[in-house]
């Protein structure tokens, strides 16, 4: 067995709020407010749908193999060669994402907080947690959500809190002023964040009783989706249309917020929230490549890929992008153009081709 | 054995990150900023842009607070610059400061009126662009040039910057005259379409005649349309705006009534609501309603007897306030600056209208009409009920 532990379905939620959340309150706004920066909430609206189906198939092709991975089972429902195939290309897409993650958490802290330190650093520094993380497997991850999420997300709520004043809700208005095709078009990236919800089906058979998690997959996005009205709203009734030039709007946020006069400057704290919340992100996508490739490959040991993977993801990350401006654009103009079919179209297909066929568990 | 050698070599590695001491700035090597100035030079068809940064020094504050310094020294000190950007500005006050500049404490931005006519586009990107600088400083313009304001002193703080922040932030809560704009609220009313900015006007004055030393104060607004200087609110104009604004958290007004005398009224609650018709040939007008609640602080021969006096006091009062938010409409129409965001109002209420207009909305506003309806209440009169008048008769 490559994986002895279990989480529960709290961990889950725990866990995958925040690979979703974490960096959709840092770059989305951005990508967003090119489209949509009045109308910027609704894409949340459009988002619950949307993911939520990609969730729902997701959810549905695991429960038919509650005790495989889908690196195991595509080769059981399309043959040894095809199935392989479909492997590489979902840990090809995984590998690609956690690239760009690592980029966007290191290019983060290089904007924010520390601007004197080299980006490879960064990247060193922003990979050490996730590494030992994954090298103590998804048990430990789980665990260590299981108190790390309570105080992120109140970090991250306190700040909004102490923002009430400032927000001016008549900069919401009017609504479906940016065109509804505007609105769409700034959806498309929202909803390859959610269809992150996937990775799910890479550690499946860890889950405690995994044929009932359908529900709170669902709630997971519903939570995101929440998350994401509020943190866009309030974005947008901060900054009003300024919004759209802001690079990271989070930070300029909790750079904003004051009370009285005296509590003020918080944005430390902030940004150390936020990686806590990228913590696990970077964690739940390495351990997915290594774990993968481990069972591709039919090794019986992940830990000696650890190293060698954040590696090559950092160098990937830093290569492919020269500044934090091309991983928006990029985010915006190519990934979900790619990402959608592999979220929505590689599940689908294995989950007809096995119904075709007749394998799977059944209730 | 071996694993003792690892633990030690650890430790030794762990000596490697106190290079990260480098690039530490110990706070007696940092020159603190509280305020910047920015003013513009034109030499040969090219902008020079002047940087003022009010630097202090630390050391010299604390010694005042003992109290053993006189008053004659000063505690902060005003460094100029020149260059083509205010970056290149900025760098070349290190050419002149033996310290690191340190921005990260600015409070007040003081713009001169020519960078406002002319440049406020690239100061204003400068000012949000650069991580140093937070949302939350307060924007002030000046009449003529920034360096004016900046060579006054301070009338009762140790420091400038200190200073025009405490005008504006203790100001706006006393008085509807004064008001002070975030660098955030200004941008975001310079970008927005159907509204326009407006910042607080920052003068020289004297006022500790005995000193015989130039103070500042806060007087009036200035106007601006897209992102150029318009025109100039007065102070009374200023009031009028707030009020329709419903910004106004306290404000006085003394009127005179008919032949009686005069009250003085003091508000403290005020409640504004615009809104705007459109007629049928696409004429627009705005409404304001504004509710004001507060005290009669002052009689001066008003004859406070009975009920009727209180109302004629409280209708004489809201033709006053009608009158000057009259008078602040029509000043911001003349410089066609839109400054209570009527065009906002007219894209909420019908967007399919104001995609047509919103070209040559600026034109429009100066022809836009409005009612104005004040509703001033007199809830007490203090601690005293009749004027005082004299020798009491029976």
């Amino acid at each position: 067995m490559l994986e002895e532990g279990r989480i529960n379905g709290r961990q889950l939620f725990f866990i995958m709020f925040w690979t979703i959340m974490a960096t959709a309150i840092l770059n989305l706004p951005m990508i967003i407010g090119r489209y949509a920066p009045r109308d910027a909430w609704m894409d949340a609206f459009i988002f619950i749908p949307t993911a939520g189906l990609i969730a729902w198939i997701a959810f549905k092709l695991g429960a038919m193999f509650p005790k495989q991975t889908i690196v195991e089972y595509s080769d059981l429902i399309l043959g040894p060669w095809l199935g392989k195939v479909v492997s590489v290309i979902l840990i090809l897409w995984v590998f690609q994402t956690g690239s760009i993650v690592y980029r966007e958490v290191a290019g983060f802290f290089s904007v924010s907080i520390l601007p004197g330190t080299p980006l490879v650093v960064l990247m060193i520094l922003v990979s050490l947690a996730p590494a030992y993380a994954v090298y103590h497997g998804l048990e430990v991850i789980g665990r260590s959500s299981d108190f790390l999420f309570i105080l992120i997300t109140g970090f991250i709520t306190l700040i909004y809190v102490l923002l009430i004043p400032e927000f001016n809700i008549t900069s919401l208005l009017p609504m479906f002023g940016d065109g509804i095709g505007n609105i769409l078009r700034g959806s498309l990236t929202v909803t390859g964040y959610g269809g992150e919800i996937i990775l799910v089906l890479f550690f499946f058979p860890y889950i405690k009783d995994n044929l009932k998690v359908g529900k709170l997959m669902l709630s997971i996005i519903l939570a995101v989706g929440i998350g994401g009205i509020l943190t866009e709203a309030a974005y947008t009734m901060i900054f009003g249309l300024g919004r759209t030039f802001l690079v990271f709007p989070f930070y300029h946020m909790s750079r904003f917020a004051s009370i009285g006069l005296f509590v003020e400057r918080m944005d430390p704290f902030l940004v150390i929230a936020n990686f806590l919340g990228n913590y696990f992100k970077l964690s739940v996508f390495t351990y997915v490549i290594v774990l993968s490739i481990a069972q591709l490959l039919k090794m019986n040991n992940y830990r000696k890929l650890i190293i060698p993977v954040i590696l090559v993801l950092n160098i990937v990350g830093f290569y492919s992008f020269r500044s934090m401006m091309e991983v928006v654009d990029f985010s915006d103009k190519i990934w979900p153009f790619f990402s959608l079919p592999i979220q929505i179209g590689i599940p689908l297909l294995l989950i007809i081709v096995a119904k075709f066929r007749g394998l799977g568990y059944r209730k | 054995m071996m694993k003792k050698t690892i633990t030690y070599t650890f430790i030794l590695l762990l000596l490697l990150t106190l290079t990260g001491c480098q690039s530490r700035r110990e706070t007696e090597n940092l020159a603190i900023t509280n305020a910047i100035g920015v003013d513009k030079l034109n030499s040969g068809g090219k902008v020079i842009f002047k940087f003022y940064e009010v630097i202090l020094l630390p050391r010299k504050l604390g010694v005042s607070s003992k109290g053993t310094t006189t008053a004659s020294e000063q505690t902060y000190e005003v460094v100029d610059s020149q260059g083509q950007s205010l970056e290149e500005a900025v760098r070349n006050i290190t050419t002149k400061i033996p310290r690191i500049t340190f921005l990260a404490h600015t409070q007040v931005i003081i713009l001169g009126q020519s960078v406002c006519e002319e440049n406020l586009n690239e100061v204003l990107d400068f000012l949000i662009r650069v991580t140093d600088i937070r949302l939350r400083s307060k924007i002030y313009v000046t009449k003529g040039d920034a360096s004016e304001v900046l060579q006054a002193k301070p009338a009762t703080e140790s420091e400038l910057g200190k200073e025009i922040f405490g005008l504006g932030t203790y100001g706006k809560n006393q008085s509807a005259e004064v008001k002070e704009i975030t660098l955030k609220d200004f941008g975001d009313k310079i970008l927005t379409p159907g509204r326009e900015a407006w910042a607080p006007v920052l003068e020289v004055t004297n006022t500790n005649k005995l000193k015989n030393e130039n103070n500042l104060k806060v007087n009036g607004l200035a106007l601006f349309k897209a992102e150029k200087l318009y025109g100039w609110l007065n102070k009374n104009d200023t009031k009028g705006v707030m009020l329709a604004n419903g910004e106004a958290k306290q404000g006085s007004q003394t009127v005179a009534i008919a032949d009686h005398g005069q009250i003085a009224y003091l508000f403290n609650q005020s409640k504004a609501k615009i809104s705007v018709q459109i007629n049928e040939e696409k004429l627009i007008t705005a409404d304001i309603i504004v509710k004001l609640s507060g005290n009669l602080v002052e009689s001066g021969g008003y004859p406070l007897d009975n009920q009727e006096d209180i109302k004629l006091a409280e209708t004489t009062l809201n033709q006053t306030f009608e009158e000057q938010i009259r008078s602040a409409f029509k000043q911001s129409q003349e410089s066609e600056s839109d400054i209570l965001g009527i065009g906002r109002l007219v894209e909420r209420k019908d967007k399919a209208l104001w995609d047509r207009i919103k070209e040559q909305w600026p034109k429009m506003y100066s022809e836009v009409e409005i009612n104005v309806k004040v509703d001033s209440k007199i809830i007490n009169t203090g601690l005293r009920n009749k004027t005082f008048n004299g020798k009491f008769i029976k």
